[in-house]
């Protein structure tokens, strides 16, 4: 088990970078795919199915799909993104190196002392549903505003008159 | 449930949809949807005043309210009750949206002030920040907009990751989200073992808050925002979303972890110091006046972390008074700078305005000599509460280096004085006559002088809010 998890995270990785230094928009968006299905595992992983299909249904299935039909309406071609090495870029990869030590560091210093208490959730549908209308009732209704200013924004900037 | 609490809230999301079926219904009539956002807020603020004092916790703890939590309402409601009385001269063709973007900014930075839990926390900043975006690029357009929405959107997006970083890494140390869970098993377990991943938490928290309240170095985007957006807009930004960013840190550094403040203390004094440095010092070089305002701010808003280093009950009031002047000044300015124009905002474009308007002129020289903060103004005594405060808690360097940057600063904001009343202007040209501009500007002076001369009384309410 503890093999599959590390094989998993490997891929994760791979497949992430596959997004960000994929020439093709296409294969980047399939790079994205692969990557939202091996997250999806982790879920798998931690016990909650449901969460997990519903990441490959919703990430994998619907999302994906929409940026692969942007990218055909758009017709995208094929890009060189031009990864110079400037001095800009230099320090600015030395520095994120130097945070991501960091944040490893302190957090692998602070792991040893957790106490998990699994499992945090009734992860089942049923728990889920639970969860939303009780204790999540209002992080869900503020996150159905956000939505709704997301959709207007999108309206907004969208339509030709000003 | 206790759901009564968050009653304002309520009500402001029904008027959001009824600004949308009123828009849908009867398109374009700015006055009519503004007046009844304006009621819409009354209402609000009618409710949440005859609050005032009911202290509670709601929605499984998801929002913790207090009367503190409803002194930040009162800033926040002033400022959209100001932009909307701008927007009513300044906007001549918009789509009626622009009120719903400001409803549900005013329901985000409300939640912020009030949500206990990181999560809530979270989602109430992307509400506001989303709401911003739609009051930014609404005359999508004009010059530098698209720019403008653009550096706001991607920095906003970058900077809500640190914070999310934050948060998810903070539920990995403690287990919960809950911002007074987080605060007890501190107070009971203290730092033994997890102090480095606590302040690689910090770390990650203040960088997404620092960007919010624009501190150094992650101000970027203020100058070109400022420059871009309408100049309502502009106001609203400066006071209303800036006073939550306040909010937040006082939520999640003074709250959540007050029981070992000496870890955050030394990145917020180091970041209040150049944020006070830095922001004077690119104002002096600004010509542009909207620019040189997007570097005051900065400035101010490290006056405001010398505050927060100071951890006091005197501090958490001179904070919540800074905020409240701090709106009355950057509105009135702003109104002088809708009426003369968008486009027209050098300082070239300044000179001989004593002669072409007299009382624009000397308005603005008022709001100048407040953000220096000189005495009988209530830039002064919002400056004054804050040093006293550290000065209290031993913070000697702090005060001295904010009267350093008090002097620097008099240099640029006396400079657009000098150009009014000294300079000639190249080309004169009447201002037109704004009534609602010209009322902003009124109810701007009138609250400058009234907090500069009694502010006593305003301060104390304040403090018997904590």
């Amino acid at each position: 088990m503890k093999v599959i998890f590390y094989v998993n995270a490997f891929f994760s990785l791979v497949f992430a970078l596959g997004v960000l230094f994929g020439k093709n928009p296409l294969r980047s968006a399939l790079s994205l795919l692969l990557f939202f299905i091996s997250i999806s595992l982790y879920f798998f992983f931690a016990g909650s199915d449901y969460l997990g299909f519903v990441q490959i249904i919703v990430y994998a299935g619907g999302i994906i799909v929409l940026i692969a039909f942007v990218i055909i309406i758009l017709g995208l071609r094929r890009e060189s993104p031009d990864f110079d090495i400037s001095l800009r870029s230099f320090v600015g990869i030395i520095l994120l190196a130097l945070f991501a030590l960091g944040v490893l560091y302190g957090m692998g210093k602070s792991i040893l002392h957790f106490v998990p208490q699994s499992p945090y959730f009734d992860t089942s549908v049923a728990g889920i549903g639970d969860a939303i209308f009780s204790r999540y009732l209002l992080p869900f209704e503020v996150a159905s505003i956000l939505l709704l200013v997301g959709v207007v924004l999108a309206f907004i900037f969208a339509k030709k008159e000003v | 449930m206790n759901a009564h609490i968050l009653l304002p809230e309520i009500i402001l999301s029904i008027t959001a949809a009824l600004v949308l079926i009123i828009e849908f219904l009867t398109p374009r009539r700015l006055q009519f949807i503004g007046t009844v956002t304006i009621l819409g807020i009354l209402l609000a603020l009618f409710y949440d005043l005859s609050m005032f004092r009911n202290a509670g916790i709601g929605f499984y703890g998801m929002v913790k309210v207090g009367p503190f939590d409803r002194m930040f309402d009162l800033i926040f409601f002033i400022g959209a009750i100001l932009l909307i009385l701008l927007s009513f001269d300044y906007f001549v063709e918009i789509s009626g949206e622009f009120y719903f973007f400001l409803i549900t900014s005013l329901i985000g930075m409300m939640l912020l002030a009030k949500s206990s839990d990181l999560f809530m926390l979270f989602l109430s900043l992307e509400t506001l920040s989303f709401s911003l975006l739609g009051l930014i690029g609404i005359l999508k357009r004009k010059e530098f907009v698209a720019e403008a929405t653009l550096k706001y959107f991607v920095l906003a997006a970058f900077s809500s990751a640190f914070f999310l970083f934050g948060i998810i890494l903070t539920y990995v140390i403690f287990q919960t989200t809950n911002i007074s869970e987080i605060s007890n098993k501190l107070f009971a377990a203290g730092l033994t073992g997890i102090k480095p991943g606590i302040i690689v938490t910090l770390v990650l928290l203040t960088v997404g808050l620092a960007f919010k309240i624009a501190a150094i170095p992650f101000h970027m985007w203020t100058p070109d925002v400022y420059e871009g957006a309408p100049a309502p807009v502009v106001a609203f930004l400066s006071a209303g979303p800036k006073a939550a960013g306040f909010a937040i840190i006082l939520k999640t550094l003074l709250s959540g972890y007050q029981a070992h403040p000496e870890i955050w203390k030394g990145i917020v004094t180091y970041l209040a110091v150049f944020t006070m440095f830095w922001g004077n010092l690119a104002a002096l070089k600004t010509r542009n006046l909207k620019r040189m305002l997007a570097y005051s701010t900065i400035a101010h808003a490290g006056y405001v972390l010398v505050a927060i280093v100071s951890v006091n009950q005197e501090a958490y009031a001179a904070i919540v008074f800074y905020m409240l002047s701090y709106t009355f000044m950057v509105f009135g300015a702003f109104a002088i700078i809708s009426m003369i124009g968008d486009s027209h905002s050098n300082l070239e474009d300044y000179a001989g305005l004593s002669r072409t308007s007299p009382l624009l002129a000397f308005m603005m020289a008022i709001f100048m000599i407040s953000m220096t903060g000189i005495p009988t103004t209530s830039g002064f005594i919002s400056k004054f509460y804050v040093f006293m405060s550290a000065a209290k808690t031993n913070h000697i360097w702090l005060v001295i280096f904010g009267f350093i940057n008090g002097a620097i600063s008099a240099y640029y904001y006396l400079r657009v004085v000098v150009y009014m009343y000294m300079m000639d202007a190249r080309e004169e040209h009447a201002v037109p006559y704004f009534p609602f501009l010209r009322s902003v500007m009124w109810i701007a002076v009138i609250f400058i002088f009234y907090l500069g001369l009694f502010p006593q009384k305003v301060f104390e309410i304040i403090v018997s809010t904590l």
